[in-house]
């Protein structure tokens, strides 16, 4: 191993090192830079400042709640995809995962368009029961579900395909329904899948901005989430901004570790 | 479908395809009965097993257990796998990985609706009673491969289902825990009070524990009957091979045969001409000289030594030409003879050596 990787070093041209290093520095920076300029000693006081307390809660309500959506909609839908066979399937993947690549701000207004107080959704929902989505704590949930479904959707349908059906036969002949089969032998065994797709779309979730701000608003102390606060604060009060990106980021780096296994140790 | 008194027991009619084969059977055991499936690798046997539990399609036919129609395309009756309370021990075991063994063998109890408690304590005493007491808490990654077919035994059986099929039970077994796991097949199969179907490409194993043999040969049964009518009167080359006999396909004429593969054989007892026999030659009867014979054997021809293999204290000579057959003689008998592998030699096969039967 030693060796190979040595030879590969060496088979390197100069020019590829010095990009790569520029790539890296560059990938790195931001976030040394995060971690120098970040008001440490004044960070008590920041924290309890009330619009940055209220937006943290309100970020971590959110993404907790939106996470627990996408699970119990994004796990069916997984099984769905893995399992059945319909026409139109490819089409209906396709359209299910377009949120991850769909710049945030569209989703927002698709949002608004589907479940605004004149969308298509939202005007006979506001007719019938008076409710309105748009600018609510509900609107935060929706458009980070939104965003991060898909991410848990792609995460368990993996897991479900690589899911040894040989027993799920085996269940079978002992007695056990498709119901008794799916839930104390696929479900069990889609765990490492179901714990990625999670913190995937937690994560997602928690860093939300362009849907969020479109069709949930930035209203502090209502809807303003901290990815909002962070941007906002940068002019008010630029410490904050950097104390917040600072607590994303560790969030970020702990999903990271978490998922170690299926994203750092590629190739190696 | 209610269950008709004195109709106990497996009854399978079973015509269903796997790719471009297609299989056609007919197979039943009754309560307490041990019946082998053997027959070559590729013969259909597998499939017979996963049509009966339910696994894979019945294209014609019925598939009844205990009196109940499990399968009948014809009059659409089909009950779902986890209807048909059939026990199945499969070739590759599929414990469930993420389950103690203990777990593993309380699956089929809680399906059945037995609470927690109530399954894992019947599955404990199952556990026990296959010798595995001890490995409980293990999951199937840590059990060795005579452990793991404990479990799945007493997995297949803690539901008491009313069939119990087992593929392959020892082949992925080193010969020593094979030995082991033969004598728990022994005790349990014995002991179970259904029909049981044994599913083996190694007829010595089928003829050990069976009370019956069906032998399949491309998705027929070519024969079905006593381990001991199969190793004697074997009705296809592959099991007669396996019971180290040479088995030869032919049409009577008065007191001779003209075999199927090229030839004749002449026997000493009268056939009835134009029907068709099958016969069996010991290797022991198969006497091999340097020289022409002089005596007054009537079967006599040249052929050229084919390969050469210890059997025990004596040697078993394959030969091709004429009539292909092995001969097994004395290592004495083979240094006397002083031939090797592609000498040519004379073969000499006493009508009286000759046992036929009807094919």
């Amino acid at each position: 191993m030693r060796n190979r990787a040595r030879n590969t070093e060496a088979a390197l041209p100069r020019s590829v090192v010095v990009l790569a290093a520029v790539a890296l520095t560059f990938l790195i920076l931001p976030t040394v830079a995060l971690a120098v300029r970040t008001p440490w000693r004044r960070a008590g006081v920041l924290l309890t400042d009330p619009v940055v307390g209220q937006a943290l809660v309100r970020s971590l309500l959110a993404s907790v709640l939106a996470a627990v959506l996408a699970v119990l909609f994004g796990v069916p839908l997984a099984l769905l995809l893995a399992r059945a066979a319909f026409p139109g399937k490819a089409v209906v993947r396709a359209l299910a995962v377009l949120p991850m690549v769909l710049p945030p701000v569209v989703g927002g207004v698709g949002l608004l368009a589907a479940f605004g107080r004149r969308g298509i959704v939202g005007r006979p929902l506001e007719a019938l029961t008076g409710i309105t989505v748009p600018f609510t704590t509900a609107a935060i949930v929706l458009a980070a579900a939104f965003v991060a479904m898909p991410f848990l959707v792609v995460t368990v349908e993996a897991g479900v395909r690589q899911h040894d059906r040989r027993l799920d036969e085996a269940a079978a002949t002992l007695g056990a329904d498709r119901a008794m089969t799916l839930r104390r032998v696929v479900l069990p065994l889609l765990t490492p899948s179901l714990a990625a797709g999670i913190a995937l779309a937690w994560a997602r979730a928690l860093g939300e901005f362009g849907a969020t701000i479109t069709f949930a608003g930035n209203m502090p102390g209502r809807t303003q989430t901290l990815p909002l606060a962070v941007y906002l604060e940068l002019d008010r009060n630029p410490e904050a901004a950097y104390l917040l990106s600072f607590l994303l980021l560790a969030v970020s780096i702990v999903v990271l570790v978490a998922l170690r296994d299926r994203f750092l140790r590629i190739g190696t | 479908m209610m269950p008709a008194a004195g109709d106990t027991g497996l009854h399978a009619d079973v015509r269903a395809r796997a790719g471009s084969f297609a299989l056609d059977v007919s197979v039943s055991a009754s309560a307490g009965e041990i019946v082998a499936v053997v027959g070559p690798n590729g013969a259909g046997k597998s499939t017979l097993l996963r049509v009966i539990a339910g696994l894979h399609p019945l294209d014609s036919g019925v598939i009844r257990l205990d009196g109940r129609v499990l399968d009948a395309p014809t009059d659409h009756v089909w009950v779902p796998v986890h209807e048909r309370d059939i026990g199945v021990v499969f070739a590759d075991l599929r414990l469930f990985p993420h389950l103690s063994a203990l777990d593993n063998v309380a699956f089929g109890l809680r399906a059945r609706g037995i609470d927690v408690r109530a399954a894992r304590a019947q599955a404990r005493d199952w556990l026990d009673r296959v010798g595995l007491a001890e490995a409980a808490d293990a999951r199937p990654g840590a059990l060795s491969s005579g452990q793991a077919q404990r479990v799945a035994l007493a997995r297949a059986l803690a539901p008491e289902p009313r069939l119990l099929v087992l593929d392959e039970p020892l082949s992925a077994l080193d010969v020593a825990t094979r030995r082991d796991i033969r004598r728990v097949l022994d005790d349990h199969l014995h002991a179970f009070a259904g029909p049981v179907l044994v599913v083996t490409h190694e007829p010595l194993e089928a003829i050990n524990l069976a009370d019956r043999v069906a032998v399949i040969e491309s998705g027929r049964v070519v024969q079905d009957a006593a381990p001991v009518e199969i190793a004697r009167r074997p009705r296809s080359p592959w099991a007669a091979r396996l019971v180290g006999i040479n088995l030869f396909r032919g049409v009577a004429s008065d007191e001779a045969i003209d075999l199927d593969a090229g030839g004749a054989l002449a026997v000493s007892h009268g056939l009835v001409p134009g029907t068709r026999v099958l016969a069996a030659v010991h290797p022991r009867a198969v006497a091999l000289h340097t020289a022409e014979p002089s005596g007054s054997t009537r079967n006599q021809w040249r052929a050229r030594i084919d390969s050469i293999d210890l059997h025990g204290s004596d040697v078993r000579v394959h030969l091709e030409g004429g009539v292909s057959v092995v001969a097994q003689i004395t290592a004495a008998g083979l240094a006397e003879l002083g031939a090797r592998e592609g000498d040519a030699v004379w073969v000499a096969v006493k009508a009286s050596e000759i046992d036929t039967w009807p094919a």
